[in-house]
């Protein structure tokens, strides 16, 4: 490993002191009793199907300004900023390439998760979620449209939460639709996390931790992750880890997609929103300009008249 | 659902070679000489040093008369004219194609030496090169014969005959060209009912029986139709039987021809099930077989 | 309605749609009329077919033309000879150089294509085959002498080879009574000459964080047999993936060798764990052969289901990877009770899923995604029975007779 001289790091065997409490120590089973409550409501009083609610600020100027295309998600304690910068020639390349190429990089804040401090250079969680964010969005996106160009898709991810990967898609898709980038479809992605019988739509950090954890008994376990464009009925990623049979897959496929249909309205009317904002804006400053115009036109016959009266 | 699965450990793996009681012939090896004498041409496969020639590949001589070549097994295609071919047009060039012919460099098909639609010699016009990829584009497969050698080795191609030209469904086998048998016909009709190309570049093309015979007067929708309505079942399994045939004979070394084809596809017809084929100890019997009858025919 | 494929001169950017004409004639007229400016052209061959090359605004034409479909269930063919019926779209563009888990690069005219789909849809294939059998596999095991275990397997025109290096670690504080395992791919320039440099990188991270993935759930390898000492050391298993030769299905040969390297792995004894002073001081066997097995299945195998037009096929070659944009594929859990002495009449578990992922630039309709899913499970139980068979054949083979190693010599 290269050392990385341009910032100070933390010896490398320094540990997060929250090991050392009470909570970190709790066993499996205690964990898992703890996600449900009496009333079979989760930690933060949801439902076991209820997703968090999406709010949603988007942006194109104000989130990032030098961006072509941004969007910040927001659930509940997952805080995920994209951008989406032009197309450019793809760099180090001698072959020409049909399709254009979509690069993305997934980052986690240093400070982003619960557990333990991210390093900077990216980890091989980073890495993998790059992959999937990629694969998510190529079917997505009329890649022939830019043939030998690459549109760069960054993710930052400035509050870990649970279904991190599947807001980011969420996010790179409002990214690229706000940079105007030719897309098929719009694209919307969720995730469940499965331990034992119940299915957690949309989970937090905490229940993804209980399902990704191997239990001792031979039960179902895992997380999905689910991106799709809707209005083609397409998959376009389909993400899992962990453990379970078949016909617990199905269903979770099922929920995921209802999952799925049910985020487009929101999307959409983020779009259309940050559309009719900018065409709003637009119409204001033509109306200024030709406000402008007339003042002028005025004042230049108001100078005509003295000239030819002078 | 039943499913295939075999997995055999490297202890039983099978020896392919079925020719025990021939004798081998003379192999040389790089850098060997072959003669000292000073009064032989030299070939493919040779050069001259110190007044002697010497092999420069490994593989067995080949003789004409005063010229000495060193055939190599795993050689790539060297054409000669009048070979015929089956080829993968590349790239469609200022009025020509480039075609993929398991030679050392790539082929050419000029634009003045296909028959385009509409029958006769007439010249090539501006509209007839605009409309080249129209007739053949990327990643067609055609058969043709070779009209002419450049002076770097590379071949011109003609498909200037009605048998020549872009080829319909089928599969394409690759096989190593020196197996393959110089005849006088490379195109054959199978009594088993496909019709088989036999490339002298080792490319072999296998299709299935035209049903309805397509004049050159059809129209053109009518070969579209043909060329993408569904070969039926019986047809298929046929194709792929002779497929692993030539597979078997080639996993064996013996050479390709219209009647060890045919041989391979008749003593193969004794396992019902075509992908029982694709088990080595079944291409070894194929092979070993083929090679009995071909033997039994040379002794008479 | 099958038609002869795209003839457009504009190479990959163009999309052909083809619908029948009587059925949908008065819409087919709205489509050119309301989106003309995108309608590079509209040429009707004869009576009942009608055609469209489309540049620039498929996604809403093809949206138009679905409903079309739907409403009217006519086939239609979109790019390169793909027909198909009314649910499965396939949104996608031609001619991919990327380099996937299928390995692009193979050029075919469309005709072969058609062949190979009508195959596909005939549950019959060009070497016989149906749409789940395997092509024949050749495995030996233990071939490399400095690893703990190993194991080599040719798949057709597919070589990998497989060594597993045990070294001790320390566990994670989060599993302190857990073992660790690491996969690393190399793709040698040996395999393809795409691999060299850095070629190969994308296609070995793939498919380590593949197996990684599929490995992680202790229902598919129980890590808690490679604790040494709980909290202070515990084994750790490089399993190092070499690829020698690549000729398509590269991750059911992949994870095949990692099963079979696995089960030939073999852990030295540790006699006594002193604690001395806070540090952990081992005291090994010296006989190579005072060493334990691992109990390893339930590791999952791999199984590619290659799309190709509405159906999936496993164990796809080279020339069928190409006539396919996309693949589903899937970690399943093994039998255990196949790989000990004796295990088939004991009731089998059905096996479960511990990864599914998605490789090519494609996407899928969810009913395909379902039926990929269900016949990669019974893909998956035969390979697993095939794969016990020959281990546990091989290894009665060592005991009875002095092993010969054919490695590489053929």
């Amino acid at each position: 490993m290269p050392q990385d001289y341009r910032r100070f790091n933390g010896p490398e065997d320094s540990v997060s002191y929250k090991r050392f409490t009470k909570d970190y120590l709790k066993p499996y089973n205690i964990l898992n009793d703890e996600l449900l409550n009496a009333k079979e409501l989760r930690q933060d009083g949801r439902a076991l199907t209820e997703a968090r609610s999406m709010c949603m600020f988007f942006a194109t100027t104000q989130v990032v300004s030098q961006a072509k295309g941004s969007a910040y998600v927001e659930r509940d304690k997952t805080k995920i900023i994209c951008s989406v910068f032009d197309p450019r020639e793809i760099p180090h390349q001698n072959e020409f390439s049909q399709l254009g190429q979509i690069y993305c990089e997934v980052k986690f804040a240093t400070f982003s998760c619960p557990r333990k401090r991210r390093p900077h250079a990216p980890d091989a969680e980073e890495k993998a979620l790059s992959v999937a964010l990629r694969k998510a969005l190529e079917p997505a996106v009329c890649r022939h449209l830019f043939p030998n160009y690459q549109v760069d898709v960054f993710v930052y991810i400035l509050e870990h939460d649970g279904a991190c990967l599947s807001n980011a898609i969420n996010a790179a898709g409002l990214a690229l639709a706000d940079a105007a980038v030719p897309m098929y479809d719009v694209i919307t992605a969720s995730t469940i996390a499965v331990v034992g019988d119940k299915i957690f739509v949309d989970p937090t950090e905490s229940e993804e931790y209980v399902a990704l954890t191997s239990p001792e008994t031979n039960i179902n376990h895992g997380v999905i992750i689910l991106s799709m464009l809707p209005e083609l009925k397409q998959i376009s990623d389909f993400t899992h880890i962990g453990s379970m049979d078949a016909e617990c897959i199905t269903n979770a496929m099922d929920i995921l997609e209802k999952e799925c249909i049910k985020i487009v309205p929101h999307v959409q009317k983020v779009i259309v929103a940050n559309l009719v904002k900018g065409f709003e804006e637009r119409k204001k400053l033509e109306k200024e300009a030709a406000e402008r115009e007339q003042l002028l036109n005025t004042k230049m016959e108001e100078w005509k008249k003295l000239l030819n009266a002078g | 659902m039943t499913s295939h699965v075999k997995i055999r450990l490297a202890s039983e793996r099978v020896n392919h070679s079925v020719r025990s009681n021939n004798e081998l012939p003379r192999f040389y090896t790089p850098g060997e000489v072959i003669t000292g004498m000073q009064d032989f041409m030299r070939g493919h496969g040779t050069y001259a040093e110190d007044d002697s020639l010497k092999a420069s590949v490994a593989g067995v001589m080949q003789k004409v008369n005063k010229l000495i070549c060193i055939r190599p097994l795993k050689s790539r295609y060297v054409g000669e004219i009048g070979d015929v071919v089956v080829g993968r047009v590349l790239e469609v060039q200022q009025r020509r194609w480039k075609v993929e012919t398991n030679s050392r460099l790539d082929s050419v098909l000029q634009l003045s030496s296909v028959n385009l639609p509409g029958g006769e010699l007439r010249r090539r016009s501006v509209e007839d090169e605009q409309m080249m990829r129209k007739h053949l584009q990327e990643g067609d497969l055609i058969s043709a014969e070779v009209q002419s050698v450049f002076s770097d080795g590379s071949l011109s191609l003609h498909t200037r005959s009605l048998k020549y030209g872009k080829l319909g469904q089928g599969a394409l086998i690759k096989v190593f060209p020196s197996l393959i048998k110089r005849r006088k016909n490379h195109f054959h009709h199978l009594p088993c009912g496909l019709s088989v190309i036999i490339g002298n570049n080792g490319y072999i093309w296998i299709s299935p029986p035209e049903h309805n015979n397509l004049t050159e007067g059809s129209s053109k929708d009518e070969i579209e139709n043909g060329e993408s309505q569904s070969v039926s079942r019986s047809d298929r399994e046929t194709m792929a039987r002779v497929k692993n045939c030539i597979a078997a004979l080639v996993a064996s070394k013996l050479m390709l021809d219209d009647t060890s084809i045919m041989f391979a596809y008749e003593e193969s017809l004794k396992y019902d099930d075509v992908k029982d084929l694709l088990d080595p100890e079944a291409m070894l019997d194929v092979a070993f077989l083929t090679e009995h009858r071909i033997n039994n025919i040379m002794e008479e | 309605m099958v038609q002869q494929l795209p003839t457009s001169n504009k190479g990959g950017s163009s999309l052909l749609v083809q619908v029948q004409y009587d059925q949908v004639k008065e819409k087919c007229d709205l489509l050119s009329k309301d989106f003309d400016t995108g309608l590079e052209s509209v040429e009707f061959c004869n009576k009942n077919i009608s055609r469209f090359n489309l540049v620039g605004i498929e996604a809403i034409l093809i949206r138009v033309i679905c409903g079309l479909v739907l409403q009217n269930t006519v086939n239609y063919n979109i790019y390169k000879g793909q027909t198909n019926k009314c649910q499965n779209i396939n949104v996608l563009t031609p001619d991919r150089r990327r380099l996937t888990f299928v390995m692009a690069g193979l050029l075919l005219s469309p005709t072969e294509k058609v062949f190979i789909v009508h195959g596909v849809q005939d549950d019959y294939r060009s070497d016989g085959r149906s749409n789940i059998d395997y092509r024949p596999m050749e495995l030996e095991t233990d071939v490399v002498s400095h690893a703990s275990g190993s194991a080599r397997l040719r798949l057709a025109n597919t070589d990998v080879l497989v060594g597993v290096k045990t070294e001790i670690d320390i566990p994670s504080p989060d599993k302190p009574n857990e073992g660790k395992i690491e996969f690393f791919v190399d793709c040698s320039a040996n395999a393809t000459p795409e691999f060299e440099g850095r070629g190969g990188e994308q296609l070995a991270l793939g498919i380590s964080n593949l197996l990684q993935r599929a490995y992680h759930s202790s229902q598919a390898l129980d890590l808690k047999q490679l604790c040494i000492f709980e909290g202070k050391q515990c084994w750790k298993l490089y399993v190092d993936i070499l690829i020698l030769e690549c000729g398509g299905n590269l991750c059911d040969a992949v994870s095949l060798a990692v099963k079979a390297a696995l089960f030939n792995t073999r852990i030295p004894f540790v006699k006594a764990a002193l604690m001395d002073g806070g540090n952990v001081d081992l005291q090994l066997s010296d006989d190579p052969y005072d060493s334990k097995l691992l109990n390893v299945g339930s590791a999952p195998l791999l199984v590619t289901l290659c799309k190709i037009g509405d159906k999936c096929v496993v164990d796809p070659s080279a020339e069928e990877e190409s006539c396919s944009v996309i693949s589903v594929i899937v970690g399943i859990t093994g039998i255990p009770n196949c790989y000990c002495d004796g295990g088939d009449s004991l009731e089998e578990k059905e096996g479960k899923f511990t990864t599914i992922d998605m490789s090519g630039p494609g996407s899928l309709a969810p009913k395909t995604l379902k039926n990929a899913v269900s016949q990669g499970i019974i893909a998956a139980k035969l390979l697993d029975k095939a794969l016990a068979k020959a281990l546990l054949r091989e290894r009665q083979e060592n005991v009875t007779l002095k092993k010969h190693s054919y490695g590489f010599l053929k």
